[in-house]
């Protein structure tokens, strides 16, 4: 059953093949193997399996959850110490929607405290270690999904969220799928926020097929989310396969930059054969708007998170002090002072500062305004072109060694191949494609809002001819 | 444009109370040197020619209502709270 896929593993849990208790208990075995080696995960459930059920869309399947997304009496802390003891008393909607269809929840997963990096570096509570290279990053924010999911010799989907490259970067990293749906697709309930307007709810797998049938769970209307999509929820695995031929695929050419490492431009343009062989029609696009998403991103991300990091207060839950004595803005100060990492001051005080009197409009409206122009080029090239091809990320995973050494802007700069599909909000796919020097490279598909069907008829062509 | 972007002590004492964190004078100067090297490089945006209506979000969204009405909750409120009295949250003195 190790080496099961997910596809066959719900088939034989269905035909009751599988005593799912005794298999969860094994997972949870080698799941404590893997966090002694690894660290994918904060914390690991300690009743996954209290009633497994042979019916819904993922019976038995063993699933993970990013720290930032509330699990109902289960520790959740979105990689803070600020949220060091948080129990929240509901789960978040895609969570309680994977529960309903059998899903069982083995662990937490290890991210950048609140988001705020692209290597998972940024922990409060220990830094996941790549599979390939125990030395090098698997990438960021959603770094201990990656790391489970490529870790794992189990069946086993990992949920995950992006707000500006969060699942891509780690699926590239790790040599795992990672879908980044459609902004509104997936309802944001019970997520703790890092920028409302451009979080996204979304899976990392071993492969397509897995990224396309967690979606078909997690997707849809939720009332509790007004940012929401109306569209119902489908079953994204019938796109699994689609014939690729006659699909217009455009190479953005600012994707494929000098600053982008050259064997991983080299491999893209090999995969780009690939489809073409396939019937796919390849060429070249240009988006000029993307030397202007980096900054404008932030600007907006940090705008957002400085806002919504002002609810930790040390009142009503997380980190709470010793109140004697100390007048509120004293008290405010010290646990937000005590209970936040480097990086998260780093982003409040630029957010605090981009939304200034006086500086507002020209920083957090301009960029908004950017924002604007990026999404109109993007729905241009969309209206001659099936989807994008480009490079996941510009680099291998680097070591952490010399993570350390980077300045914040080094960093950010990162993001740069994610950030654009990420502020448009449009879907994206990262498969893998071949390594180098023995280390995983990651191509991401992208496609117009809710084509979600696109990217998995293309990524799972690329599966199929290896 | 002129002084966007660069952050002095006394900007850097004003963003800090207003964010509600309590940093020694040696972080102060560390932030207040990375933030000006972080805005410096974001001031590329300012060459962009923007007419366009901001995008708050990515897709249109439209304002959703739902009734005002009570409902049962099944989980407890304070149950996260370490500082409460007679089922109310307690917080340090305002005045």
């Amino acid at each position: 059953m190790n080496q099961t896929t997910v596809r066959e593993y719900i088939e034989a849990v269905r035909a009751g093949d599988v005593n799912v208790a005794e298999f969860i208990a094994e997972v949870m075995e080698k799941s404590r193997k893997i966090q002694e080696r690894y660290s994918p995960f904060i914390t690991l459930s300690e009743k996954p399996a209290a009633k497994p059920t042979k019916r819904g869309m993922i019976p038995g399947l063993p699933i993970s959850v990013k720290d930032c997304l509330c699990t109902n009496g289960m520790r959740t802390t979105a990689g803070s110490k600020i949220l060091g003891d948080y129990m929240p008393p509901f789960d978040a909607t895609c969570v309680k929607k994977a529960k309903a269809e059998g899903g069982i929840i083995i662990g937490k997963t290890a991210m950048d405290e609140f988001g705020f990096g692209t290597f998972t570096t940024n922990c409060a509570y220990g830094v996941p270690k790549n599979p390939h290279d125990p030395e090098r990053s698997c990438g960021g924010s959603s770094g201990g999904a990656g790391c489970i999911t490529a870790a794992a010799d189990f069946p086993h989907v990992a949920i995950a969220e992006s707000t500006g490259g969060s699942i891509t970067a780690p699926a590239a990293f790790t040599g795992t799928v990672g879908l980044t749906p459609t902004y509104g697709r997936v309802s944001r309930y019970g997520l703790i926020d890092y920028a409302n307007s451009l979080d996204k709810i979304g899976v990392i797998s071993k492969s397509v097929y897995d990224s396309a049938l967690m979606l078909s769970v997690m997707s849809g209307h939720d009332p509790l989310d007004s940012t929401s999509s109306d569209k119902a929820s489908e079953d994204f695995t019938k796109f699994e396969g689609k014939d690729v031929k006659g699909m217009r695929l455009g190479i953005p050419k600012e994707y494929m930059s000098e600053g982008v490492d050259a064997r991983i431009r080299r491999a893209l343009m090999a995969q780009a054969d690939r489809l073409a062989a396939l019937g796919a029609k390849i060429s070249e696009v240009s988006l000029p708007m993307t030397e202007y998403a980096l900054p404008s991103y932030y600007l907006i991300a940090i705008s957002e998170a400085s806002t919504n990091l002002a609810r930790y207060c040390g009142l009503r839950y997380g980190m709470q002090g010793e109140m004697a004595g100390m007048d509120s803005d004293r008290y405010f100060s010290k646990v937000r002072t005590d209970g936040f990492g480097d990086e998260a001051k780093r982003r409040i005080l630029l957010g605090t500062y981009a939304r200034m009197a006086g500086f507002r409009d020209a920083y957090y409206l301009k960029a908004l305004r950017v924002r604007t122009k990026i999404i109109n080029e993007f729905k241009a090239a969309f209206k001659s072109l099936d989807a994008l091809i480009a490079p996941s990320m510009p680099v291998l995973p680097p070591r952490l060694s010399d993570i350390k050494e980077l300045t914040p802007i080094e960093t950010y700069n990162m993001d740069i191949l994610t950030i654009g599909p990420n502020m448009a909000g449009i879907p994206t796919l990262s498969v893998p494609m071949g390594k180098a020097e023995g280390l995983p490279m990651g191509m991401q598909i992208i496609a117009d809002h809710f084509d979600e069907g696109k990217l998995i008829a293309i990524g799972s062509s690329l599966e199929v001819i290896g | 444009m002129k002084d966007y972007g660069k952050i002095d002590r006394k900007l850097m004492d004003h963003i800090c109370l207003i964010a509600r964190l309590d940093l020694s004078d040696a972080e102060k100067d560390r932030y207040a040197k990375e933030l000006s090297a972080v805005l410096d490089a974001f001031r590329v945006i300012e060459k962009v020619d923007t007419n366009e209506e901001p995008s708050f979000h990515p897709i249109p969204i439209t304002d959703r209502v739902r009734d005002d009405s009570v409902k049962p909750t099944d989980w407890n409120p304070l149950g996260n709270a370490k500082a409460k009295e007679n089922g109310y949250f307690k917080g340090p003195k305002i005045m």
